[in-house]
This record gives structure tokens, sequence and C-alpha cells, in this order.
């Protein structure tokens, strides 16, 4: 009813709301996960992408969560994110490389995520009932294959086509670090494993899965060396 | 001065307002009119203690003054009022102080660097400037290629404006041309001799210096592409060096210490 | 002492309601608005003012004052400062605003029309103003 001071009140609410986007633009810091997906893939110049996927926050990471999209059949657009003063949502690595375009044509993609400890992926087949996601390092890598040990896991995709695994060395039954060696962490794309850095622990596996999927009675659909 | 009669009034008066800050200020006033309304009694040649109780009783009923005086006094205006002013003049300064990476943006932004070229001689004698004007909107960008300049060691210097839309919803990534995205009509890539920016965070001014072409140009390519990534920008940017040339192939190409 | 008009209809169908309670029966954004557009004032001053150009027809309590001054602080019709008189003594003056000297002029304007009306219908159509 005090004029005066309620147009003081809205002066200095105006003042704070003005210094609140300010912050939140200088540290690119957005409300929303899915702002914050799409706002990077805008500032990469690419994009916008199709539709989220994926919104995963990991067991050991809390404050943090990774959006994926999918791009058409070209592939997926991921962003990993982290929280920011307790209610923002900022990327999660200032040096740029929290997130990106990872390309795949295969009709079964299979990306692995080393921050998430995660498999996830989509199979272009309806039919698909099952996909068998393989981390066994490829016979010419130089990698030590132990025989005793199974390297899949599997996972039922969606009605969208979607699947994902999480916890995955753990599944593998944790003797194995999936991707260890290959920093920079999340994977990058499907192709078949090169040869892995010199010096590397044998028991590494590497970060570029090798996925098949199969219909309800078992026939192979696809696999994620298809074109 | 003060009286007990005038304090039985002005506590009675005060007690009524919700909002304790305001007290103070409305005593004082009450007490001034007390005081002004005795001198008034006096000069008229009453004495003290009848002035004092007069002054009072002219005043009427300090409790029904109160309520009335609570209407402008509301105790939720004040202390939204109250916690407005701590949070703009508190916090914030308090906020800048510690995330200094923001506060030195935004004093970046209070304060206008100067954002024109600058010249420079280490690279010989310039041969020839060739103007570009051209304006490329690559999404939150606006990148204004002003012109490439020619010098007699070889070195090509690029100068161009980039200025962020402030109210464009993408995260900043900045930009920033590298040799690859530059190249001779032969299809060379220089490499990256120096590179000069200026300006505010938000719209800032860049010199770009590059050698190494190979043969002469007689065009320059400005070829930024993300075309493999998917609904990726691209844009092309070729500047005619012709008559440029001509220039430069009088002079002696020197390999420039970096 | 002054009647306390809460509201006058006559032939026409219009109304006037006395807006504020308090000072005066509610011509007391009028009367204060009318003093301070002359000069600062303070509170004190404002009494005698009023009291020595009515010739003492109004008379109150004085305690009523400052709840008006402040409601019309709030508004926005006058603002208050500290300042020193030629006697030494520090007191809370009060001036116009822009925003009063409007009020001021929509409020004359109908104490105009108001006492006009009510001359009418008294004394008949000569008196009107």
């Amino acid at each position: 009813m005090n004029r005066k001071r309620i147009k003081k009140i809205a002066l200095y609410l105006a003042i704070l709301i003005l210094f609140l986007l300010a912050f939140m633009k200088a540290n690119g810091l957005r409300f929303r996960p899915d702002a914050l997906h799409y706002a990077c893939e805008r500032g990469r110049h690419y994009g916008p992408s199709d539709g989220i996927l994926l919104r995963y926050t990991p067991d050991h990471a809390t404050g943090r969560m990774l959006v994926v999209s999918r791009c058409g059949g070209e592939g997926f657009s991921y962003t990993m994110m982290r929280r920011s003063y307790g209610l923002f949502w900022g990327p999660a690595y200032v040096n740029g490389s929290s997130g990106g375009f990872i390309r795949c044509d295969a009709s079964v993609k299979a990306i692995y995520s080393y921050d998430c400890d995660l498999v996830y992926g989509t199979v272009d087949d309806p039919e698909a009932f099952r996909v068998v996601v393989s981390f066994k390092p490829s016979e010419g890598s130089g990698i030590l294959i132990d025989p005793s040990f199974d390297y899949t896991v599997e996972a039922v995709p969606d009605e969208d086509g979607f699947f994902l695994v999480e916890n995955v060395t753990e599944r593998l039954g944790g003797r194995y670090d999936v991707g260890a060696a290959f920093l920079p962490s999340v994977s990058a794309s499907c192709e078949p494993p090169g040869t892995p850095a010199s010096g590397q622990n044998v028991k590494m596996l590497p970060p570029t899965p090798y996925a098949e999927a199969f219909s309800a009675d078992g026939t192979l659909l696809g696999t994620s060396r298809d074109r | 001065m003060r009286s007990d009669a005038w304090d039985a009034y002005l506590d009675a008066l005060t007690r009524e307002i919700r909002y304790r800050p305001d007290r103070a200020a409305i005593r004082r006033e009450y007490e001034d009119h007390l005081q002004d309304a005795f001198d008034a009694l006096r000069e008229e040649g009453r004495s003290e203690e009848d002035a004092l109780s007069n002054a009072v009783a002219n005043m009427g009923d300090p409790a029904e003054a109160g309520r009335a005086l609570n209407r402008s006094h509301s105790p939720l205006l004040g202390r939204l009022l109250w916690l407005m002013r701590i949070a703009v003049w508190l916090i914030i300064p308090a906020i800048l102080s510690l995330v200094l990476q923001s506060s030195v943006m935004l004093i970046h932004v209070l304060f206008t660097a100067s954002h024109g070229y600058t010249e420079t001689d280490a690279y010989g004698a310039l041969l020839d400037s060739v103007r570009i004007g051209e304006t490329v909107s690559l999404d939150n960008h606006v990148l204004t290629f002003d012109e490439v300049r020619v010098y007699e060691n070889g070195v090509y210097e690029i100068r161009y404006r980039d200025r962020i839309r402030l109210f464009d919803p993408a995260v900043d990534l900045s930009f920033a041309l590298g040799p690859e995205q530059i190249s001779g009509g032969d299809g060379s890539h220089p490499e990256s001799v120096a590179f000069r920016r200026s300006g505010v965070s938000f719209y800032n001014v860049n010199q770009h210096y590059f050698c190494g072409f190979g043969r002469t140009p007689d065009r320059l390519l400005i070829d930024f592409d993300r075309s493999d990534l998917y609904k990726g920008r691209s844009f092309r940017i070729t500047v005619d060096l012709a008559h440029a040339r001509e220039a430069a192939v009088s002079s002696s190409v020197r390999e420039v210490d970096r | 002492m002054y009647p306390h008009f809460v509201s006058v209809q006559y032939a026409e169908g219009r109304y006037f309601v006395i807006k504020d309670k308090g000072l005066l029966g509610g011509s007391a954004v009028l009367l204060l608005l009318s003093l301070l557009a002359e000069e600062d004032c303070y509170g004190y001053e404002i009494i005698r003012r009023i009291a020595s150009r009515s010739d003492d027809a109004f008379q109150y309590r004085e305690g009523t004052l400052y709840p008006v001054l402040h409601k019309m602080e709030a508004d926005g019709l006058v603002r208050s400062y500290r300042r020193e008189a030629e006697n030494g003594k520090t007191r809370t003056y009060y001036a116009i605003t822009d925003r009063g000297v409007k009020q001021l002029a929509t409020e004359r304007k109908e104490w105009d029309e108001f006492s006009s009306a009510v001359n009418k219908v008294v004394r008949g159509g000569a008196y009107a103003v």
C-alpha cells in the first residue's frame, strides 16, 4: 500500500534479476539440463538435435548428468553437465570437452561413456528384442584376451529403439576398467578400436564396444559395423 | 526536551507501529511537534506544567494516531525492502568477489576497452590492404570480416570483428580462426604467426597473422566448415588478392621468426 | 466542528464520496497540498498556517496530521527531508512533488465542482461557482 516502498522493491528486484541473468550468461549456466544441452549444441554451431534420449546421473557422481539426444540416423549429440551453485546446470568441464557430436552411421549404435560407466545406443530395426554389447578387444589390438571372461553385457531396447546398460565395469565383474587407457574420456566414434596407447595396463578394455541386435527368435538383425 | 507526559504519549503511539525500524523516525517527528507546541504555549505565557500537558492534550489519542500511521508503514513491505537492500548491496558484491572469473567479466562489461585495430610494423612495410566487408551470422556470433592486409615479409593479416549476441540462447564456446580454415587459392594452408584480440568479452576485434602460403596466393579462402556435424553450420569467404599479388611479387619474401 | 460528509447525492445522480478519513473529514489532502505547493513546511508549521488562515475554524487533534502526511509521502505526492530552520531547530520538512502538483489540480477541480454543486442546491443557481 506504500507505493514508494513498492516501487523501490520492484527496482531492487529488477537489479537482482538482471544480475542473475548476467551471471548465468557469463558462466554458461541454465536452469534446466535440456536447455543447457541445446545451448551447448548451438555454441558448437551444430544442431539442434532431434529428441533427447537420455538424462543420466551416475550413482557415483550425483551432481552430474549426461544428456544424449538423437541426431537423425547420423549419430548422437551429448552434453556432460554438472550442478553449479546448487541451483543451476553448467558444463562439466570448462575447457570445452564436455560435449559434442558423435558420428555413427550403423544400424546398431553403441557408445560407452567413461564418466558415467554406461553403454547407451539405438537400434534402427523395430523388431530388435535384445542387444548384446561386447567389449572384447579385437585380435590385433595388442590387449590380452582372457578366454575365461565374457566381455559382454545385454540390454533390451525400448519402443524408440533406445537401450542402455548402467554400471558396466561392475557387470563385467569389476575386474576390468573400460576405456581408462584411452582418455580423454567419453568415447568417440563407433569405429572398431585401434591400437591402444603403449604402456597401458593389459587388463584394460577398449572403450568402443561392438554391438549386435537380435530379434525375439534370435535372428541377427544388425551390428555396429553395418553401414 | 524530555517529559514524562510526553513519553507516555510517544510510547503509546509508537507501540502501535508494527514495523519496528520505522518507530524511531516517527517518534522524533512527534517529539519535535510537541516541542514546537510547548514553545508556542510558553510564549503565550503559560506555565511550564501547563504548556507540557496542553501540548500533549492537543495531540489527541496516541493509539489512534499510531494505528493510522501503520497503514503507511506495513511490516511486510518494510521487511521486504530491507531484504532487497541486503541482497543488492551485500550479496552481489560478495558473489562478485568470490567468483572472480565472472566478476572480471562483469567489470569488463562496465568499462569499454578500446576496440580499434592496432597497426604493426613487425612484418615489414604494408604492401596492400584488401577490403572484405562481409558479415556472417554464426548462431550467437556476428562476424564482420573487414580486410586482409599484405605485408612485405609475406605475412597476411585478417582483420575481423566478433560480436556475441547477448540474447542468443547458445552457451558461448568462443570462436577463433585457425590456420586450417584459411587457405590460398591453391589449397595450401598457412601457419599462424600471431593473434591479437582486443575489446570486451562480447565484442572484440581480432587480428590474425598468417604466413607460409607457398606461392603468393591470388585469393584467400576463409572456410569454416562444420558440415560433418549434424546440421552443422558453414560459411566461406573468398577474398580476391589479385592486385595485391602484383605488389607482393616485387618484394622479397623472408621467413619470419615466431 | 466540520461535519463529516460521507456522500452527497443529488438530482443528476452524481456522488461525491470522501475517500480519506481522519483529518478534516477528507479534504485534508487538498489543504495540505495547497500549502506545500506554496512552500516547504514542517508539521507544526502546517498546523499553524491552517489555523491562522482559517481564522481558527479548523481545530482538531494535531496527532492526526502525520498519518495523512505519511500516506501522502507513501503515495509519492510529497517527499520529506530533514532541514535546519532559522532558529537552529532541525525539523522534518515536506515538499510537494510533480505527482503532488498534478493531484492538487485534480483535487481543486473536484472541490470546485463539489462546492458549486452544494451551493446550487442550497442557495439556488445564482451562487454556482
